[in-house]
């Protein structure tokens, strides 16, 4: 028979199988290959240790990302640099695609990932970033608009 | 070529470095800081925040444009929050840090303060931090505090010293602001709002934690 602390045990795993690949990716894609781990070790980390308070959330996604952003200040170096990937692991991709994420600033980073790539919807992007919906949706777009200039496609 | 927004999916996915499950839960449970505070429920909180309001503070309805407030610079992120014996607030804008930041406030001997790039002055709204500075000459005061959706203190710091401990309950679906302000070319006071979708200011608190206070 499960104990409650096995319980909990399994739904927070369950949780992080969910959660993690989208938390890793925006924080990632905001920091770098580096601070971003290590945010999002922090952010899990602290969801651990107040489950019973996460695990009721709404928007844990959102929340936790604010939690790593919080938490990333000290492992923080500027300007975030992201890595190339060769041709042959990703053929898909344009090999400029990380200098163009590097150029777009940081709100506009944070509204790409968080509405288009992760999916939160503009309130819940607007609440992790303390901002208001119409700005987050105007950084979102103006990323979007950005990245599409800079690897000149027009998809969309 | 598939579009830029799945490119950036498949492109973060390959660099990012999983954190296992296992990798947390047994990650050694840090010190739990200040901010975390037991959680009370809603009407103690809401009691305490009205009580601290009317009797630690010095509750003022100020006008909009009373003449004593320098309404802050908003910046584009505001990091705030206690680490080990720290208390800071500081804010960036797309170009650098733009605000002044507090130091320690246990040890003033080791503080740092200092005000970053033009501005002597910063707020942000926040969602589950709020943090403000104001600087002005050699006077300093900044808040730094954190605010999840239940009461939870806030502190606020005159020239790195603890002058005074907030707490404040967020009603749920609305913004808090923080403004640092400066009288007569001292920074001095610090003031809180809560305003709804609209922007509308619903509750305001203000603090002096200058000199005088």
């Amino acid at each position: 028979m499960l104990n409650k602390s096995d319980i909990g045990h399994q739904e927070f795993s369950l949780f992080v199988t969910e959660v993690e690949p989208r938390l890793s990716r925006a924080l990632t894609g905001t920091y770098g290959r580096e601070v971003g781990e290590e945010a999002t070790r922090d952010a899990l980390v602290y969801a651990w240790e107040n489950w019973e308070r996460v695990s009721g959330m709404e928007n844990p996604v959102g929340f936790l990302f604010r939690v790593g952003q919080s938490r990333s200040r000290r492992y923080r170096r500027k300007p975030v640099v992201l890595p190339e990937v060769g041709s042959d692991e990703l053929p898909h991709i344009e090999p400029a695609l990380p200098k163009a994420l590097e150029e777009l600033s940081e709100r506009q980073r944070v509204a790409l990932l968080l509405i288009h790539v992760e999916g939160l919807t503009e309130r819940d992007a607007a609440r992790a970033m303390g901002v208001s919906r119409v700005t987050v949706r105007r950084h979102a777009d103006r990323a979007l608009s950005k990245l599409r200039r800079f690897l000149e496609v027009e998809d969309g | 070529m598939a579009d830029v927004i799945t490119q950036t999916r498949d492109y973060l996915e390959v660099i990012r470095t999983p954190v296992t499950v296992d990798s947390i839960v047994a990650h050694p449970v840090a010190p739990i800081p200040d901010r975390r505070r037991i959680r009370r429920g809603p009407l103690v909180a809401l009691a305490a925040a009205v009580v601290v309001a009317l009797v630690g503070l010095v509750p003022v309805l100020l006008q909009p444009n009373d003449p004593r407030i320098v309404r802050s610079q908003v910046v584009d992120e505001v990091i705030a929050g206690s680490q080990e014996n720290s208390h800071y607030a500081v804010g960036f804008d797309s170009d650098g840090i733009l605000c002044a930041e507090a130091g320690a406030s246990l040890d003033l001997s080791t503080q740092s303060q200092g005000v970053c790039g033009d501005s002597d002055q910063a707020a942000a709204p926040a969602y589950q931090q709020v943090a403000a500075a104001a600087y002005q000459g050699d006077s300093f005061v900044a808040l730094a505090g954190w605010v999840p959706a239940s009461a939870e203190n806030i502190t606020a710091i005159y020239n790195g010293e603890i002058r005074r401990s907030l707490e404040l309950t967020p009603i749920p679906g609305y913004d808090l602001y923080a403004f640092g302000a400066i009288e007569d070319g001292q920074a001095r006071f610090i003031e809180i709002e809560i305003r709804n979708e609209a922007g509308e200011i619903i509750q305001r608190y203000f603090a002096s934690i200058g000199p005088s206070s």
